[in-house]
C-alpha cells in the first residue's frame, strides 16, 4: 500500500528538477568552453545572460526543500535527500556564476592571440571539469560512493594542469603578460568549478552513510 | 555504512493511474455522474412523500398509546385516592388502634408491620445479594458455576409469589417453628427479592468503566481494595435502586404475607417474632373476611390509599437517592 | 548503555496470552531519568511490553510470561516478589483519561490513603506537591472539592499523572497518553514530560512518530512479520540517530512513511 502519495511525488519533483539544472548546467559549460576556444562575443552575452535561470532553478529548490522539510516533517533518508538537493543546487548556481565569470573575462579578450598551449591546457581543462560534473550527477543519481572517489582523482588532473599555468609562466615572456594574466583567471574559475563537483561527491556521501564526518 | 533503500519511489517512470469516468459539472470541483444522481435525486422525492405519511401515522399511534397508558394509570391513583384519601391522612387513622368489629379504629400496627417487614428483609437480602453479586462480577472466574448461579437466580425470579408464601410458610413458619411472624416474612421475601437485588447489583457493577479498576490496580491496590474504594461507591446509585425495589415489593407484597406473617393484628409487633399484618395483607383480610364491621370498606380504601401514597413516595425517595449519587460521582450536575 | 544508569530491563521476555505469541525474546535496557519510546505499528505488541513493566498484564486471563524483567536488579516476575509495591514504584497513565468519579483531591489522596496515609495534614501536602508536580496546581487549586469528571481532557490526564506521583514512583510507563487529547493539551503534556525526566524514569508507548522524535532520549522500534506473528524490537538506539540515519531498513521504512 503506498503512503505519503503527495510528499513522495513533491519530492520526485525536486529531483528531477536538480537533474534538470545539472544538465542545463552541463551544457553552459561547454558553451562556454567553445565561447573560450572561439573568443565569441555573442556566445559570451548569452551565457552572462542565462545565469539568472540558474540563480531562479536555485531559488526554487530552496524553497522546495524549505517547503517539504516544514510540512512533512521529512526523516532519515527522505530528510537527508532533499538536504543535499538544497546544498547540490547551491553548488550548481555557484558553478553557473563561474561560467559568467568565464565569460565576463574572454569579451575582455576579443583581440587578444592566445598562445596554442594555453588554449589546448584550458580546452582540457574545461573537459575535464564538465566530465566531473557529469560523473557528480551521476554519483548523485546512482548513490555510488566509488564514484565519489573518482572525483577526487580527476580534481588532481585539473589542479595539476592548474599549477601548469604558473610554472609555464615563470619563464616570463613580457608581451603576452595580459593575456596570461586573463588566461590564468579563467583557469582557477574552471579549477573552482572542478571542486565544487568534489563538494558534491562529499555531500552524497552524507546522504549515503549519514554521518556528517566519514566512518 | 551503506542503507539500501528502494528507489522506485524516487525514480523517474511512475506509472499512470486511470482516471474514473465522471462528468464534470459545470465549473466547480465536484463530479458527478448525472444518471446515478437522477436516479437518486428522484427516489427521494418519492421516498419524502411516503415516509412523511408514515412517520406522522407513527406519531400519532404512540402518542395515543402513551395517553392510553398513562391515562389507566392515573385512573387506577385517582380512583383509589378519591376512594380513601380523606380517611388516609387522618392522624387518627394512620396511627390509631384498630377496631375488629366495631366501627372505627385505625390502622397503626399495620403500618408499623409493614415497614418493619421491609425492613428486616432489606437487611437479609441487602447483604446476601450484594455480596453474592460482589463476588460473581469482580473476584470469580467466569464458568459453569457462575453460569449455574446466574441461572439459579434467574430461574428463582419467574416463580410466583404465592408458590413462594406457601414454600416460606411450610419452611419458616411450620418446619422451623417460627409460627407466623414478621421472621418468617422476611426470610421469605428475602429469597423472593435474591434475584433481583442481585440481577441490579450485577448489572450496577458491570457498568462501572473497567479504566477505573484498571486505575486502581496499577496504583498498587488489590482486588478487594478496589472494589471497596472505587467499585462499590460508583455502583451505588444502581444498588441503591435495587435496595427501594425491594423495600417497594416488600411493602406492597400480599401473597407471601398472607402465608408467612398474618393478616389483622390489634397491637404494634415487638419483635421479630411477633405476628404481624402489614397492609397489603390486612387489606385483602378486610375485602374478604371483614363483613363483620360495618365500616370495614372505609377501612380498607382509606389503607390502599394509603399504602398507595407510601409505594409513591419510595419511588421519589428511589431516585432522589440515585440522583445524589450521581451527583456526588459528578456523573450528572 | 553502561549497567549502573539502567533503571529497568527486558532479559529474553517471551509473553503469551494463553496460546498466542504476543511478544517473542525481547531484550531492552531503559535508562534512569530518560524518556524511552516504544514505537511501531499497531498490533505488533507495544502496549503489551510496557504492561509487563508493571504486571498490569497479571490481570489478563491466560497471560504468561518467560523470561525475565529487571527492576534495579531484581527479577519483577519472580514468585515472591511483592505486586504492590511494584505498582507503586512503577506507576501507569493510561489512553483514555480515567479519573475516579470522586472529588480531585480524593484521586490524588487515593494512593496514599490506599498505603494508610491518614494524617490530613500530610495528605494535603501530598495532594499539592502531586498536583504542582503534574502542572494543574494553579488551574484546580481553588476547587480540589469539585468533582474530577469537571476538568477538560487535558486537565484530567494531568490529574492522574498528579495521582500516579502521589505515591512517589521511580519509574512512570504512559500508553499513548495523548492520543485522546488535541494538539494544545499534548503539547502541554509533553513540556510535562520533559520536566519530569529530571526526576523519573519514563516509558511512553506512542503511535505518533513526531512526538516520539520530539520528547524521546531512546527509541525502540517494534514490529510484527505478518498477522498473528509475535511482536519483536527491530531497532533500539538513541532518537536522533534512529531519525535521522536508523540502522535497520524496516525501521527507515516505517519512519518515513513507506508502510504503516
Amino acid at each position: 500500500m503506498e503512503l505519503r502519495k503527495d510528499f513522495h511525488e513533491q519530492l520526485d519533483e525536486l529531483y528531477t528538477e536538480l537533474l534538470r539544472m545539472g544538465s542545463d548546467l552541463m551544457e553552459t559549460i561547454e558553451k562556454t568552453r567553445l565561447c573560450f576556444l572561439g573568443l565569441d562575443n555573442d556566445m559570451a552575452d548569452e551565457i552572462i545572460a542565462g545565469d539568472d535561470v540558474f540563480d531562479e532553478y536555485r531559488d526554487h529548490l530552496e524553497e522546495g526543500g524549505l517547503e517539504l522539510i516544514a510540512r512533512q516533517a521529512p526523516v532519515a533518508i527522505d530528510l537527508r535527500l532533499i538536504i543535499i538537493i538544497m546544498r547540490i543546487a547551491s553548488h550548481f548556481e555557484r558553478m553557473a556564476d563561474l561560467c559568467e565569470d568565464i565569460s565576463t573575462v574572454v569579451k575582455s579578450m576579443q583581440s587578444d592571440q592566445i598562445p596554442t598551449w594555453m588554449r589546448d591546457s584550458i580546452d582540457e581543462m574545461a573537459r575535464r571539469a564538465n566530465s566531473m560534473v557529469e560523473r557528480s550527477i551521476d554519483c548523485f543519481k546512482e548513490r555510488n560512493l566509488e564514484l565519489a572517489a573518482e572525483l577526487d582523482i580527476m580534481d588532481d588532473a585539473v589542479d595539476r594542469l592548474n599549477r601548469g599555468f604558473f610554472k609555464e609562466f615563470d619563464r616570463g615572456r613580457e608581451e603576452e603578460l595580459d593575456v596570461a594574466i586573463r588566461v590564468i583567471m579563467i583557469s582557477r574559475f574552471f579549477e573552482r568549478i572542478a571542486d565544487h563537483a568534489v563538494d558534491i561527491g562529499e555531500h552524497v556521501r552524507f546522504m549515503v552513510e549519514g554521518t556528517i564526518t566519514p566512518e | 555504512m551503506r542503507v539500501d533503500v528502494e528507489t522506485d519511489n524516487i525514480a523517474t517512470g511512475r506509472t499512470d493511474m486511470e482516471s474514473p469516468q465522471v462528468e464534470i459539472a459545470g465549473d466547480t470541483c465536484e463530479a458527478v455522474d448525472a444518471g446515478i444522481n437522477g436516479i437518486i435525486k428522484e427516489s427521494i422525492e418519492k421516498h419524502k412523500r411516503r415516509t412523511a405519511f408514515w412517520d406522522r401515522a407513527a406519531t400519532i399511534a404512540i402518542w395515543s398509546l402513551a395517553f392510553i397508558g398513562m391515562g389507566i394509570l392515573f385512573f387506577i391513583i385517582g380512583t383509589i385516592l378519591w376512594r380513601g384519601l380523606a380517611m388516609a391522612i387522618q392522624p387518627g387513622f394512620i396511627f390509631g388502634k384498630p377496631e375488629a368489629i366495631k366501627e372505627g379504629g385505625g390502622i397503626g400496627p399495620m403500618v408499623v408491620s409493614s415497614f418493619y417487614l421491609a425492613f428486616l428483609t432489606v437487611i437479609i437480602v441487602l447483604p446476601i445479594g450484594v455480596g453474592a453479586a460482589i463476588y460473581m462480577s469482580e473476584f470469580a472466574k467466569e464458568g459453569w458455576a457462575t453460569r449455574a448461579a446466574r441461572f439459579g437466580a434467574d430461574s428463582l425470579a419467574t416463580v410466583p409469589s404465592v408458590i413462594f408464601g406457601i414454600f416460606g410458610m411450610v419452611l419458616f413458619v411450620i418446619y422451623f417453628g417460627l409460627g407466623w411472624c414478621l421472621l418468617a416474612g422476611a426470610l421469605t421475601l428475602a429469597l423472593l427479592n435474591l434475584p433481583t437485588v442481585m440481577r441490579t447489583t450485577e448489572e450496577a457493577l458491570k457498568a462501572v468503566p473497567s479504566s477505573y479498576r484498571e486505575a486502581s490496580m496499577g496504583l498498587g491496590a488489590t482486588r478487594w481494595e478496589t472494589v471497596k474504594r472505587v467499585v462499590l461507591p460508583s455502583a451505588m446509585p444502581g444498588i441503591t435502586t435495587g435496595a427501594v425495589l425491594t423495600i417497594g415489593r416488600a411493602i406492597g407484597e400480599s401473597a407471601v404475607v398472607i402465608f408467612t406473617v398474618g393478616i389483622f393484628i390489634g397491637w404494634i409487633p415487638r419483635t421479630p417474632l411477633s405476628p404481624a399484618a402489614p397492609m397489603a395483607a390486612n387489606i385483602w383480610h378486610w375485602y374478604t373476611e371483614g363483613a363483620l364491621k360495618a365500616d370495614a370498606m372505609a377501612i380498607a380504601n382509606g389503607e390502599a390509599a394509603l399504602l398507595l401514597l407510601v409505594v409513591l413516595l419510595l419511588n421519589v425517595a428511589a431516585r432522589v437517592l440515585a440522583r445524589f449519587y450521581q451527583k456526588r460521582l459528578g456523573t450528572v450536575r | 548503555m553502561s549497567e549502573n544508569n539502567l533503571k529497568l530491563k527486558f532479559r529474553e521476555l517471551d509473553l503469551y496470552y494463553g496460546d498466542f505469541k504476543a511478544l517473542e525474546d525481547i531484550d531492552l535496557d531503559i535508562k534512569s531519568c530518560a524518556i524511552t519510546a516504544i514505537i511501531g505499528p499497531s498490533g505488533c505488541g507495544k502496549s503489551s511490553a510496557l504492561r509487563c513493566l508493571n504486571r498490569m498484564n497479571d490481570l489478563v486471563e491466560g497471560a504468561r510470561v518467560k523470561g525475565e524483567v529487571i527492576l534495579d536488579g531484581e527479577n519483577i516476575y519472580d514468585k515472591n516478589y511483592n505486586v504492590v509495591e511494584l505498582r507503586k514504584r512503577v506507576g501507569m497513565v493510561f489512553q483514555k483519561p480515567n479519573p475516579f468519579p470522586k472529588t480531585i483531591y480524593d484521586n490524588v489522596a487515593y494512593g496514599p490513603r490506599l498505603f494508610g496515609i491518614k494524617n490530613k495534614e500530610v495528605l494535603e501536602g501530598i495532594v499539592e506537591d502531586s498536583l504542582k508536580r503534574a502542572a494543574l496546581w494553579d488551574e484546580v487549586k481553588e476547587k480540589l472539592k469539585s468533582s474530577a469528571l469537571s476538568l477538560s481532557g487535558g486537565q484530567q490526564q494531568r490529574l492522574c499523572i498528579a495521582r500516579v506521583l502521589a505515591v512517589q514512583p521511580e519509574v512512570i510507563l504512559l500508553d499513548e497518553p495523548c492520543s485522546a487529547l488535541d494538539p494544545i493539551a499534548t503539547q502541554r503534556i509533553e513540556d510535562l514530560l520533559s520536566e519530569l525526566k529530571n526526576t523519573y524514569t519514563i516509558v511512553i508507548v506512542t503511535h505518533n512518530m513526531q512526538q516520539a522524535a520530539r520528547l524521546s532520549d531512546y527509541t525502540a522500534f517494534f514490529m510484527i512479520e505478518e498477522q498473528g506473528d509475535p511482536g519483536k524490537i527491530v531497532e533500539f538506539g538513541e532518537t536522533d540517530a534512529v531519525f535521522t540515519r536508523p540502522e535497520d531498513e524496516r525501521t527507515e521504512r516505517y519512519i518515513t512513511g513507506r508502510f504503516g
